[in-house]
């Protein structure tokens, strides 16, 4: 078993990637479910995972929300380098293009955002899955950036697919796993993916991973204070977990197996047999506990991939 | 006029010859680097780099570039080492070479002080170090200094390990190759 780290490291990791994050996000999902209209269905979990995790951010510095760490945000900049990383062309010589890891929580919430669009009733079927498919091609392409795909040309195709699955099984189960199941499922399962980044020896995906845990726990408590579903926020585990292990894996220089990063990353899949029970029987505790067995299953297999590599 | 030319063409030669290019590797150059952190500190620095250094009469014309791969790195611990790779530091996949320049040597009251340009995770800065320099027959070079990790943006940590890097850097050459 590998050494844990200092014990004040500890402590600085759970009050701010855990504690933090865990209260502003259900603070803010609080106050969307009392004062949005609609926010139950639509966006209090989204709005609260974001703020929650914004505000771990703020202590942990685990993501830059700045092209150039010497210069102030450039929206216009920002917005450039976003059409060149999806479309391949345009990109001033001035500009130089930020890794993969600046547009993982733009892309997460680019596809929580379309997804409540998305929901719109007014919309036509068609034109819902035609905004899920071009969302979560432009969150592939975001993710998987031009070097990437110089690489390997298919990999952005593969992490669509794989945003694309994760999204609509977590859509699926999440309207059945009301008071807090899926929220707490999903902290439990972002904590393992900060279990596995750890091995593969980086503090700041570790901590990715454990801001976004701690803002599902915030969310999870207010899903079960109010009973409800504090919805819109699958998106941005469907994209969260896959790019966030891909980056990773990329960048990273451990002997953690691919596998590993691999089974965190699909890990919502788990969830699909779930969609093969019968609506009627769909509630109640043994259906959130096979919920959670499944989900958790392939992370903890990962970590104990990870663990006994390293 | 006929004499002034002869000197003249005399002199060029001179100056050109007494130019001269020799390699840079890690046979011959060593940069070993020291990060501390409150409750200690760690050592280590790059297995590979290349580059040349041009070296004439004086140290003052010194001119060098050196190119360093970052995917080399070593440190005391072989977790450490996998961690300074990692984007959290070094980013060895984003930017898997830094590189340094001098562009100016100067003598002074202790021996000469270089001046500079490193590159580290794309960002350029202008650096300057106290250095003993010889260049009698072969390049030797001794400095010791300190930079900042968070000038190049390697901000991550900050509190947790100290933003102050000591570098120290050794070059020790055979004799040059004259320069054509």
């Amino acid at each position: 078993m590998p050494a844990l780290p200092p014990f004040e490291l500890l402590v600085d990791a759970a009050l701010y990637a855990v504690f933090v994050p865990a209260v502003v996000a259900a603070a803010a999902s609080w106050a969307a479910l009392r004062f949005m209209r609609g926010g139950r269905t639509t966006a209090a979990g989204a709005w609260g995972v974001a703020i929650g995790f914004l505000a771990g951010n703020c202590f942990r510095h685990a993501v830059e929300f700045r092209i150039a760490f010497d210069r102030p945000f450039s929206i216009v900049e920002s917005f450039v380098a976003a059409w060149y990383t999806v479309t391949g062309f345009g990109l001033p010589a001035h500009i130089v293009l930020p890794p993969a890891r600046f547009w993982l929580p733009w892309a997460s919430a680019f596809v929580a955002v379309a997804g409540m669009l998305a929901q719109s009733p007014r919309l036509p079927a068609v034109a819902r899955r035609l905004i899920a498919i071009g969302t979560v091609v432009i969150a592939g392409r975001l993710i998987v950036t031009p070097a990437m795909r110089a690489e390997f040309p298919w990999l952005w195709v593969a992490m669509a697919l794989a945003i694309l699955a994760n999204w609509q099984v977590l859509e699926a189960v999440s309207r059945d796993l009301t008071s807090g199941s899926l929220p707490g499922g999903l902290t439990a399962l972002f904590l393992l993916a900060a279990a596995v980044l750890i091995q593969a020896h980086t503090a700041r995906f570790t901590d990715v991973a454990t801001m976004l845990a701690g803002a599902w726990l915030g969310v999870a408590v207010v899903s079960f204070v109010a009973n409800g579903i504090p919805g819109g926020a699958q998106g941005i585990a469907a994209t969260a977990l896959p790019g966030l292990m891909l980056i990773a894996q990329d960048t990273t220089f451990s002997a953690v197996p691919l596998v590993a990063f691999v089974l965190i990353g699909l890990a919502p899949l788990a969830l699909t047999p779930l969609l093969m029970v019968p609506v009627q029987r769909r509630s109640g505790g043994k259906f959130a506990t096979a919920a959670w067995a499944l989900l958790l299953t392939p992370a903890c297999a990962a970590l104990l991939l990870a663990v006994s590599a390293e | 006029m006929k004499t002034i030319a002869v000197v003249a063409l005399c002199g060029l030669w001179a100056g050109v010859a007494l130019a001269e290019d020799v390699k840079l590797a890690a046979d011959n150059a060593k940069i070993v680097w020291t990060g501390t952190k409150p409750n200690g500190k760690h050592v280590g620095g790059f297995k590979k780099l290349a580059g040349k250094a041009v070296i004439a009469d004086e140290p003052t014309d010194l001119k060098l570039d050196v190119e360093i791969d970052c995917a080399s790195l070593y440190s005391d611990d072989p977790k450490l080492t996998a961690h300074l790779k990692s984007p959290d530091f070094f980013s060895v996949k984003e930017h898997p070479k830094a590189k340094f320049s001098i562009t100016a040597v100067e003598k002074d009251d202790s021996g000469y002080r270089v001046t500079g340009d490193l590159t580290l995770l794309g960002k350029t800065k202008e650096i300057s170090f106290p250095a003993e320099i010889s260049v009698k027959g072969k390049l030797t070079l001794a400095a010791d200094f300190k930079i900042n990790r968070s000038d190049y943006g390697m901000t991550f940590g900050q509190g947790m390990v100290d933003d102050e890097v000591s570098i120290s850097l050794r070059v020790a050459t055979k004799a040059a190759k004259k320069k054509s």
